[in-house]
């Protein structure tokens, strides 16, 4: 997932995770229930739908039962990877072309009148290819697994040696119990001239491990086939504490957009920072005035209080110390709320730089949401980064 | 810290609704543009109002040296049924867009906070979703679709990655911000 951490620009403020990321406000999410602002690593994801990049057809994962993985009308160019478009000749043919390699499937011979029987054909060539190494690894797979049922029958006869003493007289040898070892398979393999598609077949028999002849993709032509067009997916969020819900989709009516139902970001449930002004403060700039602006941007009234960190975290990060923080506790009323006007506070924090090439130092901010039944509460750190001066 | 852009009066057009054109850019056929407000353009931009109709949304920022243009499509007509003929289509630019320096569009529609980096080249009849980012020196080919949510960068352009479900509300108080802060010169 992208992050916007990336493109910002410093002076910055970043709000910290439990697990220690850094991440924009607007980026962190809020569980009401845990009282906890968490980033995206700390939230667990179910995916919702299925849907293609070009032709938007949608799969929704709890109505339907057949679920793919590729969109059946869409396919991608195998050399640059875009998604192909469909193309009509001068002969009137139907077929696929990319609009910025210029490959066609003209050029494989894959092209007809109908166009649906472009897509038959498509699927045919993909059978022809594959079925030779479908129908060499089901060989495989059969031939290793009657090699293990016959090494744990020989186990069990092993055991049971008195009762096979009486047995093995009327009993003639089979294939069947016979213990295959590694030079015989290998002799197998030679004599019958099995391809073996991928190094896969490392399997232990009785602590032995069997090593296949690799299949060399280097001797064939390669197939210039258009490549089906992965589907991409979209996700609910939930608390990985509570597992309660903190985003999920809707489908809107007669549309293949989605909206969100449910939506808890921090940005709606916390005071929002913004730096104003970075100045120094003495002529020798030992010391640097930071102006923080502090708005509600929520339609709920709100109560915060701020607090320094623990001297330990301070000389653990070598962060700096913050003086004349504001009064603890300071209400926000949000009254207009349609004449759009935000109340904010403003208060400076000065600073005893010792380092001029960075800058930085975090103070913690609990604030307090006024819901009508019940009081919310969310505690979590903030660092600001200023950068040079 | 938002950073205050001081520019010359002079050197601008300023409308009642809040446009801000630079005297520099070039602007044909402005019968068939129309514009919501609070947008601006910066120099040498290059918008072709006289191929086809332009509806821009509010709060655009059209950074320079970018040329905006409709795309087009080979047609026939009832006049000339057995010729092919180019048509031009309209272009359609949704509120909240931010366009970066020297790049080229052709698309036919850019939906609601998107993105476009710098020395882009968007082609013939793309379509670019709402939400969405187009890094820098990418290359869009033509009839691509960029799906809402989504990050497409490369030539030619893939899908990256998907972008978190706050885009639009950074895109919003960015270009909200950087229009306030675009202030003349006392």
């Amino acid at each position: 997932m992208f992050q916007f951490k990336k493109i910002a620009k410093l002076p910055l403020i970043l709000i910290q995770c439990e697990c220690g990321r850094e991440f924009l406000q607007e980026e962190m999410y809020c569980c009401l229930s845990c009282q906890n602002s968490m980033c995206r690593y700390c939230t667990s994801n179910e995916i919702f739908c299925y849907y293609c990049r070009n032709c938007g057809d949608v799969q929704i994962t709890s109505e339907t039962s057949n679920l793919t993985v590729s969109c059946s009308s869409c396919f991608e160019c195998p050399i640059c990877k875009n998604v192909l478009r469909r193309q009509i000749d001068t002969e009137k043919n139907y077929g696929f072309t990319c609009s910025y390699c210029f490959y066609t499937t003209r050029s494989i011979g894959v092209t007809d009148p109908n166009f649906q029987q472009v897509y038959a054909k498509i699927n045919n060539a993909y059978k022809q290819e594959y079925e030779a190494e479908y129908k060499d690894f089901q060989d495989q797979y059969n031939r290793i697994k009657s090699i293990e049922n016959n090494n744990f029958l020989i186990k069990k006869q092993q055991k049971n040696k008195h009762v096979l003493k009486s047995l093995s007289q009327s009993w003639t040898k089979s294939e069947a119990l016979v213990h295959y070892s590694n030079a015989e398979i290998d002799k197998m393999t030679k004599e019958k001239n099995l391809k073996v598609v991928l190094q896969r077949y490392n399997l232990d028999l009785n602590n032995k491990q069997v090593e296949l002849q690799d299949y060399n993709p280097s001797l064939q032509t390669p197939a210039l086939l258009p490549i089906p067009l992965g589907l991409l997916s979209r996700k609910n969020r939930k608390c990985r504490k509570c597992q309660k819900l903190i985003f999920t989709l809707q489908p809107e009516k007669n549309s293949k957009k989605f909206a969100y139902s449910v939506q808890n970001l921090h940005y709606d449930h916390a005071p929002y920072l913004q730096i104003g002004k970075v100045s120094y403060v003495n002529k020798e700039k030992t010391e640097l005035s930071v102006v923080i602006q502090m708005f509600n941007k929520t339609k709920n009234a709100m109560e915060y209080s701020l607090s320094p960190l623990d001297q330990q975290i301070l000389e653990q990060y070598k962060l700096l110390t913050v003086k004349n923080l504001p009064s603890p506790t300071f209400t926000f009323n949000n009254d207009n709320i349609e004449s759009d006007v935000q109340q904010y506070q403003k208060f400076e924090a000065i600073l005893i730089i010792k380092d001029a090439t960075k800058i930085q130092f975090a103070f913690s901010v609990s604030a307090k949401i006024k819901m009508p039944m019940d009081q919310q509460q969310l505690n979590y750190n903030v660092n600001v980064y200023i950068g040079t001066l | 810290m938002d950073t205050i852009i001081q520019y010359d009066k002079s050197e601008f057009h300023e409308t009642s609704s809040g446009i801000k054109i630079s005297k520099k850019s070039i602007i044909k056929g402005t019968e068939q543009i129309n514009v919501s407000g609070r947008c601006i353009f910066f120099n040498d931009v290059i918008l072709r109002g006289d191929l086809a109709k332009v509806s821009i949304g509010k709060y655009l920022v059209v950074h320079e040296k970018v040329t905006l243009k409709p795309s087009y499509t080979y047609g026939y007509t009832k006049e000339s049924p057995t010729k092919k003929i180019i048509k031009f289509l309209p272009l359609m630019i949704s509120d909240y867009v931010e366009i970066e320096s020297s790049s080229i569009i052709q698309a036919t529609k850019i939906g609601t906070c998107t993105s476009i980096g710098k020395n882009c080249y968007i082609s013939h009849r793309c379509i670019i979703g709402e939400n969405s980012i187009i890094l820098d020196d990418s290359i869009l080919p033509p009839d691509t679709v960029v799906p809402a949510n989504s990050v497409y960068g490369g030539r030619p352009a893939v899908y990256i990655a998907e972008t978190p479900e706050s885009t639009p509300i950074i895109q919003k108080q960015k270009l909200i911000n950087f229009y306030k802060n675009f202030v003349p010169k006392s």
